[in-house]
């Protein structure tokens, strides 16, 4: 017996035993599926949090933020006390870090955008122009904060297109006048839109929703002092990292005195997110293969049934001269096919899922390749080993006994 | 053709060895008509099984065409059942899923024959048997005789010298049987060499030579009628 006729017997046989067929699939179907979804919400997650990596300013940018001080840590403060992060910092680090390129010192402004009775509550940011190349945006339209708005500290302010949408609609918003806690800016440009789609989610709109106004303006409009919440650093060279950390943290604390800011890399929180993303992949790989093992089960558990009641096919072709390798040939074929049709079957099951679950708000999924492929080979594999027992015993049935059998 | 000396076989059953065949010496020339009676438990169905390659002897020598079969592997069985000997049950045995065509096709699956011979040979077979209109029915939906056809269009098809009938008339109706018995009858008459079992006088009393066992033995062997002359055609 060839292969071609083998698997024609077996097809036969699965096309006259439908729902058995289907019964018995049913636990490759949903484990393929389970795994085919579970892995492309994993790889989702993935992407965004690449994407978010590198549209938030890659590896190479160092945060630094004001930290409270511990009890002890206040005893032994000098007496000209710290008084946090300052402008002062800003601009010592700039002048005197060569392992620093950029430096972007930022405050964090409170409030909502108003505009002829419409409102918008962007994240509003007091910023130089260095923030641009260090968390990624770009201008779309009209221009950035430049040096002489700093300077005169002018009453400007430059949107993200949520905000934009939300005050203007489609009007033009270059030369209007917003309002933030009732002082009027003059819009003067508008940020390019970032986008991620998932479906109809925008995974990046967070970075849409911002308002960025003069540093200087800020701080002498909004708070009178020069203390600045935060400091942007994007290093060199990722590689020169350590010591461009120790070369900022040294400047700082010989102006501070007391260790009274925080220094974080982007590294810390790709090692993070890569070590969660290994720990998810792992668990998701059992659950999934877990899930493939019962399906497995269930091919071997019905193909014993299938063969305890084929028992007398099995002796009437046996006496028609078929060898015990044809008979194991042509169940562990079925096995074979049953593990195909279930493959094929889980795939699109899943790919049906996850376009469902894209639909779904805040629903990153994406569907690659590999996990895909490796789900259905992995159904195949398991079905053509748990079809193995129940085809050797057919295949060791005695064909005078297996005539017997009624 | 067929020549055993000594044949026994003995089944280890519940622990204890039951002999169910005691040593049978049989000649069996090509062309014979060959009915074999005996009470149930006289070991004519294991006689069958042996002559029919479904089982080994436990001792003994059993030829066909010269050629001992005693000692062959399971697989060297299969393929003589396959190319050599052509069975007919008292059930049937059709497959219920496949057409009476399927069924008769079905031998040619184990066989080294081409797939475009396969369809040709079974429709001959069928025409054979008289059931050239018939092909496409599931055995469900033909009389007990027509399938009983189709079995032997079934065992027919891949040409055997040995025809093993089971009490082929067991199950069927007098009219019926006698229809299969006629066409034992001219398939015999083509050449072919028939065993038939059965317990039925009647059947019996249509072969060319009656053989009767009893306790695993050989106790009569009776010729009713002359052999053919006509040598076997090949088809």
């Amino acid at each position: 017996m060839n292969w071609t006729s083998g698997l024609r017997i077996s097809l036969r046989e699965m096309a006259s035993h439908r729902l058995r067929t289907s019964l018995t699939v049913m636990g490759v179907v949903l484990g393929v599926a389970t795994f085919v979804t579970l892995f492309s919400l994993l790889e989702g997650d993935l992407e965004k949090s690449r994407m978010w990596l590198s549209e938030s300013g890659g590896l190479e940018k160092v945060s630094i933020w004001g930290q409270g001080l511990k009890k002890e840590e206040r005893l032994k403060m000098r007496p000209n006390r710290s008084r946090g992060i300052t402008l002062g910092d800003y601009r010592a680090l700039q002048r005197s870090l060569d392992l620093v390129t950029a430096v972007a010192p930022g405050v964090n402004g409170k409030g909502a955008v108003k505009r002829a009775g419409k409102e918008s509550e962007p994240n509003i940011h007091g910023v130089t122009d260095a923030v641009l190349g260090l968390d990624r945006y770009e201008v779309a339209r009209g221009r950035f904060i430049c040096d002489l708005d700093q300077i005169h500290h002018r009453m400007v302010c430059v949107l993200g297109s949520k905000p934009v949408e939300e005050l203007f609609g489609n009007e033009d918003p270059l030369g209007k006048t917003v309002t933030i806690e009732g002082l009027p800016l003059i819009v003067v440009g508008v940020l390019k839109k970032h986008s991620l789609m998932y479906g109809k989610w925008n995974a990046f709109e967070w970075k849409n929703e911002i308002c960025y106004v003069p540093l200087t303006t800020y701080l002498a409009r909004g708070r009178g002092n020069d203390r600045i919440d935060y400091l942007s650093l994007r290093v060199l060279r990722t590689e020169r990292m350590a010591w461009a950390l120790d070369q900022a943290r040294n400047l700082l604390l010989w102006r501070h005195g007391v260790e009274d800011f925080k220094i974080q890399t982007q590294q810390e929180w790709a090692e993070n997110s890569r070590k969660q993303e290994i720990m998810i992949t792992v668990i998701l790989g059992i659950i999934a293969g877990i899930c493939l093992l019962s399906g497995g089960v269930g091919i071997m558990n019905i193909m014993l049934a299938s063969i305890k009641e084929r028992t007398r096919e099995i002796g009437v072709r046996r006496a028609l001269g078929a060898r015990r390798g044809d008979i194991l040939t042509q169940f562990i074929l079925e096995a074979l096919a049953l593990g195909i049709m279930g493959g094929l079957v889980g795939v699109l099951a899943g790919a049906g899922l996850v376009g469902l679950l894209t639909l779904l708000p805040e629903q990153a999924a994406v569907m690659h390749f590999k996990p895909v492929a490796f789900a259905f080979l992995s159904a195949v594999l398991i079905c053509l080993s748990f079809g193995i027992y129940p085809a050797w015993r057919a295949s060791r049935l005695d064909p005078i006994e297996a005539l017997r059998n009624d | 053709m067929i020549r055993t000396r000594g044949l026994k076989k003995t089944y280890a059953s519940e622990g204890l060895a039951v002999q169910a065949l005691r040593g049978v010496d049989l000649d069996l020339a090509e062309g014979e008509f060959v009915a074999v009676m005996g009470p149930s438990g006289s070991g004519k169905s294991t006689l069958m099984h042996i002559l029919g390659c479904m089982d080994r002897p436990s001792a003994g020598s059993y030829k066909m065409e010269g050629r001992e079969l005693a000692g062959l592997e399971d697989d060297d069985l299969s393929a003589l059942r396959n190319r050599m000997i052509g069975f007919v049950f008292q059930n049937f045995n059709l497959l219920p899923r496949m057409t009476a065509l399927e069924n008769t096709i079905l031998p040619m699956a184990y066989s080294d024959l081409d797939l475009i011979q396969r369809a040709g040979r079974a429709e001959r077979a069928l025409k054979r048997v008289g059931l050239a209109d018939r092909m496409d029915h599931l055995p469900s939906q033909l009389s007990g005789g027509q399938q009983q056809r189709v079995a032997i269009a079934r065992a027919l098809v891949m040409d055997p010298r040995l025809l093993v009938a089971d009490e082929p008339t067991g199950n069927l109706d007098t009219k019926s049987a006698d229809s299969i018995l006629d066409l034992f009858d001219s398939l015999n008459d083509e050449g072919r060499t028939v065993l038939l079992v059965t317990h039925d006088p009647k059947v019996s009393a249509r072969c060319r030579r009656v053989l009767t066992l009893t306790d695993g033995r050989v106790v009569t062997d009776r010729r009713l009628r002359a052999l053919r002359a006509r040598p076997r055609k090949n088809a």
